[in-house]
């Protein structure tokens, strides 16, 4: 009995101790570099890097200079300081969320047969191509709710998913899982969208859903900054959400209430110590809401102004600023 | 001339005849999860070639002259564990120092062999088929090189399976047993060829 106890002991023992030296004698110091990178990533391990986790992208990044900034839960300034620990240019691409481009709700668009099976969209859509009307509209059964690994989508009580801007983290699941393209993704601080997909025409449209795009381009006419595309007869109109400065011109333009737009943006207003009369502002409205003589001082009607920032971004002496900052 | 020859009927007979994992069923879980490529087969197959042969050496003295002086041969599968275990975990570690490379090729596989059923099986059929040190060593080197050859078998055609135009029902794991059953049968056509 005591040979046993010491035999196993005394094996345990001496294999502990010699691992004991071994990992302090052949202990791996890891580059300093990783480490600071690594603390900087959020360390969520999302994988939307393509990596295995926050250590194997940090790895990556030291390692491999071309390597891309393909975090995408990183905020500017940190990625700003990852680059700098890296002393190389890193293309931060923005923070995504998932849009939903159909408001084709129960009580607007209808159905065109009772369907009874499971609940999921992808199963309903198998089912004589879906029992919606509209053969492009939300099925709303809830599929994106549920492969949401976030908790960030929602279905709201008129059958359509809402997104929770705050929670969403733009790893398009709900992009793969939804069955009729219905989600994509879009830059977060860049939400105006045309929710709507279908390739109805007008004529059609009328049969099947209260709220869809007619295709009647009134939008595409009166965006000022040519952000609205048309891709393909029949398609809605998509807004490009690089050029598109939130205007939400089109928005109240739109006959059928399917632009949306999730945040507008503050106005502006000219600080008027520095404004030096350059007219340049007035120039650039595409609302003529900035009015002033030349070299005097210039004011913005804020009736008019639309908050589209186009006068901020070209005013040569920074004196025009959003009404909520100093 | 007579011992060599003696040796190589050991290796012929571990790596093809009696195949560790085609005929003794023994570290199967390696086998199908680690043959999805032939590049990490390979890794894998170095990695048991390595890790076995020494574990061998090192469980077959602790057999010799630690337990069965003490008549502690009841301790056997413990203390063959604890030893093998920690041996991996020895060598992962001076992998990671001397070659990183390597030891990223790796990966996984080192700390998996831990507790590879085939590793033990080896050492414990040592114990039970009384062979010397030497017969020990060439037993687990043939027994190992059986299981990476089987190993890199299985993965070059599961590589092209993935091509393969595969009923649906048989997609992924069903078809990987099946095939692992058909290789299982052409090497029944060792089966005689040592005694």
């Amino acid at each position: 009995m005591l040979d046993a106890v010491l035999v196993i002991g005394g094996v345990g023992f001496l294999a502990a101790l010699v691992l004991g030296i071994a990992a302090v004698t052949f202990a791996v110091k890891p580059d300093p570099k990783e480490a600071e990178i690594l603390d900087l990533l959020p360390g969520a391990n999302c994988g939307a890097c393509g990596y295995a986790g926050c250590a194997a992208f940090a790895h990556a990044l030291v390692q491999d200079p071309d390597t891309p900034m393909a975090c995408t839960a990183v905020d500017a300034d940190t990625a700003q300081r990852i680059s700098s620990l890296l002393d190389r240019e890193l293309d931060v691409a923005g923070p995504m969320v998932a849009s939903i481009r159909c408001m084709g709700s129960k009580d607007r668009a209808g159905s065109r047969f009772s369907y009874v099976g499971p609940m999921d969209c992808r199963a309903a859509q198998l089912v004589a191509g879906g029992y919606k009307a509209c053969e492009y509209g939300c099925l709303g059964l809830g599929t994106c709710e549920a492969v949401c690994p976030f908790d960030a989508i929602h279905m709201g009580a008129d059958g359509l998913p809402e997104v929770v801007l705050e929670r969403c983290t733009g790893c398009g699941t709900c992009v793969d899982a939804c069955p009729r393209d219905i989600i994509r993704l879009v830059p977060k601080d860049a939400l105006v969208e045309v929710r709507c997909v279908s390739l109805d025409s007008p004529k059609v449209m009328k049969g099947t859903c209260d709220i869809g795009c007619i295709k009647c381009m009134l939008c595409v006419n009166v965006c000022p900054f040519d952000a609205i595309d048309v891709l393909d007869n029949g398609r809605p109109p998509v807004i490009d959400q690089d050029k598109c400065h939130r205007c939400s011109l089109c928005v109240d333009v739109c006959p059928r209430d399917v632009i949306d737009i999730y945040r507008v943006p503050q106005k502006v207003r000219i600080v008027e110590d520095r404004c030096i009369g350059c007219s340049i502002c007035e120039q650039v409205c595409p609302f003529d809401a900035i009015s002033g003589e030349p070299k005097g001082v210039y004011v913005v009607d804020l009736d008019r102004c639309r908050g589209c920032g186009l006068c901020v971004e070209k005013c040569p002496k920074d004196a025009i600023v959003r009404v909520g900052d100093a | 001339m007579h011992i060599f020859l003696h040796y190589v009927l050991l290796v012929v007979g571990s790596a093809l005849v009696n195949n560790f994992v085609l005929n003794r069923f023994l570290g199967i879980c390696p086998f199908l999860g680690v043959s999805k490529s032939t590049d990490t087969a390979v890794g894998m197959g170095m990695a048991v070639i390595f890790v076995m042969t020494l574990a061998s050496f090192v469980v077959w003295l602790i057999n010799y002259y630690l337990l069965l002086p003490y008549g502690l041969m009841y301790l056997q599968t413990i203390v063959f564990i604890l030893v093998i275990a920690a041996l991996v975990q020895l060598v992962e570690m001076i992998i990671q120092r001397v070659s990183p490379p390597l030891y990223q090729a790796l990966g996984i596989y080192l700390p998996l062999i831990t507790t590879n059923c085939a590793v033990l099986g080896v050492a414990i059929l040592n114990i039970q088929l009384k062979y010397d040190l030497m017969e020990a060593c060439v037993f687990a080197l043939g027994a190992s090189v059986g299981f990476g050859l089987a190993l890199v078998i299985f993965s070059g055609m599961r590589e092209d399976l993935e091509l393969s135009d595969v009923p649906g029902a048989f997609k992924g794991t069903p078809i990987a047993l099946i095939t692992a059953g058909i290789l299982s049968l052409a090497f029944m056509g060792f089966s005689g060829l040592v005694k």
